[in-house]
């Protein structure tokens, strides 16, 4: 992964003690609560329901085991000794005071880590597929590029104030695993007679007004990635909204002006300005950010038996056979595996993980996954490098530690947002929900038998949680002071991205997992064989779910 | 007590009047003696009796939506631009003063006025921005060391074209 250098390590001391600065002048009542704001949201800092929250960057979701440590220690030291993994990606902390941020980004820098522009109206972290590098259908490492754009967009000074956030993903795969056509701007890598481009989408992104993002380039040289980003975030500093904030995202000005003239007015800020400038990307310059994300030496001598031994653990353990069928996929190197570690057993909220949990995550790292670790979008983690030879070892452990659930991709696997039990903006609690659904569905024969399903869960319609891009989404509603519970039907984060539709009058939260219930029973009716609950939804409409749950109109 | 500003890392007297929409200006003779800055209205209204006056003592004042570029062929004629932010929050002004340099390759100098606080000051210097008119309970004497608050920038802007890792 990507290593600190004495730049990048001089710039993070320097943010702190700028952050330190800014914050005792805040204390001291020099810098007013509405100039401090855009500040701390730059640093990750939200003031929330119960304290404030801090968002700390995981770029395009890489760790090692030492900043991972880290992160286990200040959870424990300014926090209540857990973290909560976003959806971006990301870590988040629910119980920091205000007063030991400074001194939290401190201990953070030590390890290379950082909160700038987690949250504010700016370029925020750069989101990419959990399995980047070891995927088996992979065109090309997303991560250099990430990197290349990570540093690019680093305290931009052109767009630090941004008309609203602005979020950019990479994704390197034939499957889309980081939900490309869903970010303000979204890229695809592929090849194109034999060389790689980018497939730049625009304008995509949840919340209030969801859409799917439109091409705006079909194949740019990646050479000339930085300066096409520059030529897009300019037209949007121009010309996006500032008078309402629910219309200022990029979607709204591409819609407003349609594809075509905000390609053209891109086109030509980049052909006239821009193109072949000083940021353009030499070979050398691809292949220095590409240097950090070599393969670990891998031991790709054959192992004797290992098949038949495998064979044997799962003939003998139903537990690891299933942890096997479901939590592990297969590695590009063929004696290696992609082990994903589950943050949503029942009964914790998806994606909570302990300081405790994280210091034996790291350790495991360490001992079987050449020290690294991914965090996902979904909410879990992820040991990229395991050896097949140690799978059944390290699911021992991982089992002992809570983080085996053999539920990845499953109803129980959902996406879930903070909401009301600690987010300020929410309508609704969802953590409750998803937890009121993982105890409903906790057997594991029917969820086997229900195969896969997104289940995203938001607390209003910020969207944090997904919703509109789950197979089934639930979103938090207030209905005259009351918490109420929308439920949508059959979105799509991958490369075929679609929007979920409402599936009628909302439900209260009690109400929810029989409805869960009906939507699940009407699929098992309707499927084919061994069709998808997400194939079924497509090739019938949501009118049968429709029926099932509210009944047949009356005639 | 005279107007100061922060002008290339100095502290120095602030000799121009900025004349904008709010000040009327009827007829030619409205306008004061001096330096003046003057809104794209009164440009456009007065402009031979500005021209008259000469470079050295003229500037225009653009508003946060109205770009550089609408005036690309006068700038010649001015010796400052004034870019004004009504919020801080409002970026626009961070792209026309790179659009003033990059592209319109204005040499004059290129001045922030309105909501104009200390933690932006780095961000405006790199963008093209030499002198800063700041919000009046800013702390305009200790405002210099926040136009360097970063070492090494990532990114090409004004101050650099490079990126760090051409540099
Ligand atoms: S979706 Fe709404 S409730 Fe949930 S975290 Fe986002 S803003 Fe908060």
């Amino acid at each position: 992964m990507y290593r600190y250098n004495e730049h990048d390590q001089q710039t993070l001391i320097e943010r702190v003690a700028q952050f330190r600065d800014q914050t005792q002048r805040y204390l001291d009542g020099k810098l007013a609560d509405n100039e401090f704001l855009p500040l701390r949201l730059q640093n990750g800092l939200y003031i929330q329901r119960q304290a404030p929250m801090l968002r700390i960057n995981i770029p395009y979701g890489m760790l090692n085991s030492t900043q991972l440590r880290r992160l286990a220690a200040i959870s424990r030291r300014y926090d209540k000794g857990y973290g909560h993994i976003s959806t971006r990606q990301n870590i988040q902390l629910n119980w920091p005071t205000l007063e030991s941020v400074p001194d939290i980004l401190a201990e953070l820098a030590e390890v290379d880590m950082h909160a700038i522009q987690s949250s504010g109206s700016c370029i925020r972290n750069i989101t990419s597929d959990q399995f980047a590098g070891v995927a088996q259908d992979e065109v090309a490492d997303p991560r250099p590029l990430c990197e290349l754009i990570r540093q690019w967009s680093t305290f931009h000074p052109e767009f630090a104030f941004l008309p609203r956030k602005f979020k950019i993903a990479v994704n390197g795969s034939h499957a889309d695993r980081a939900a490309v056509q869903f970010h303000d701007i979204g890229i695809e890598l592929i090849e194109v007679d034999d060389a790689l481009a980018c497939r730049i989408f625009v304008g995509g992104g949840l919340g209030r007004t969801p859409m799917v993002g439109e091409v705006i380039h079909e194949a740019l040289p990646p050479k000339h990635l930085l300066t096409y980003l520059e030529a897009i975030l300019r037209v949007y500093n121009q010309h996006g909204r500032r008078d309402n904030k629910y219309k200022a995202r990029i979607k709204i000005l591409v819609k407003a002006m349609g594809i075509e003239a905000f390609r053209a007015q891109v086109e030509h800020e980049w052909l006239h300005f821009l193109k072949d400038g000083p940021s353009t990307l030499t070979d050398k310059d691809i292949a220095w950010a590409s240097s950090f994300f070599t393969e670990p030496v891998y031991q790709t001598a054959p192992v004797a038996e290992l098949a038949q031994t495998l064979a044997d653990q799962r003939d003998q353990h139903l537990a690891f056979d299933r942890w096997m069928e479901r939590n592990v996929q297969q590695h590009k190197q063929p004696n290696y595996a992609v082990v994903n570690l589950s943050l949503k057993p029942a009964g914790v909220a998806p994606g909570d993980v302990t300081a405790n949990q994280m210091e034996a995550i790291a350790d495991m790292a360490d001992r079987y996954s050449f020290g690294e670790i991914r965090t996902t979008h979904q909410q879990n983690m992820v040991l990229a490098d395991v050896h097949r030879s140690d799978l059944f070892e390290l699911w021992g452990e991982l089992k002992a530690r809570g983080l085996a659930t053999p539920n990845i991709g499953y109803l129980t696997d959902m996406i879930c947002c903070p909401g009301g039990d600690y987010c300020s903006l929410a309508n609704a609690k969802s953590i409750p929900v998803a937890e009121a659904i993982q105890q409903r569905f906790d057997d594991l024969d029917y969820l086997y038998d229900l195969g896969t399903i997104d289940l995203n869960i938001s607390g209003c319609m910020n969207a944090c949680g997904h919703h509109h891009i789950g197979h089934i989404g639930i979103l938090g509603v207030d209905k005259k002071g009351e918490e109420f519970f929308q439920v949508c039907l059959g979105g799509d984060s991958g490369s075929d991205g679609r929007i979920a539709k409402i599936l009628g009058p909302s439900f209260k939260a009690e109400e929810i997992p029989a409805v869960i219930d009906q939507l699940l029973e009407c699929y098992v009716g309707l499927r084919y064989d061994d069709e998808l609950f997400i194939d079924t939804v497509k090739r019938v409409g949501i009118e049968p779910f429709k029926e099932k749950v509210y009944g047949k109109k009356a005639a | 007590m005279a107007k100061k500003l922060l002008s290339n890392g100095a502290v120095v007297y602030d000799n121009w009047q900025i004349l904008d929409d709010t000040v009327e200006l009827d007829k030619a003779s409205d306008i004061p003696a001096g330096k003046v800055i003057v809104s794209l209205n009164h440009w456009r209204n007065h402009h031979a009796t500005l021209l008259a006056r000469g470079t050295e003592k003229l500037g225009l004042i653009l508003q946060s939506d109205q770009s550089p570029r609408l005036v690309a062929g006068e700038l010649p004629q001015v010796s400052v631009v004034a870019i004004n932010f009504p919020v801080f929050t409002d970026g626009r002004g961070y792209s026309y003063a790179r659009e003033l340099r990059e592209q319109l390759k204005f040499e004059g100098e290129i001045r922030a006025v309105g909501d104009v606080l200390i933690d932006q000051l780095y961000a405006m210097r790199r963008c093209g921005f030499d002198s800063f008119v700041l919000r009046k309970d800013e702390d305009i004497e200790s405002a210099n060391s926040y136009l360097s608050t970063f070492t090494f920038p990532y990114q090409g802007a004004v101050d650099d074209p490079r990126p760090l890792w051409h540099r």
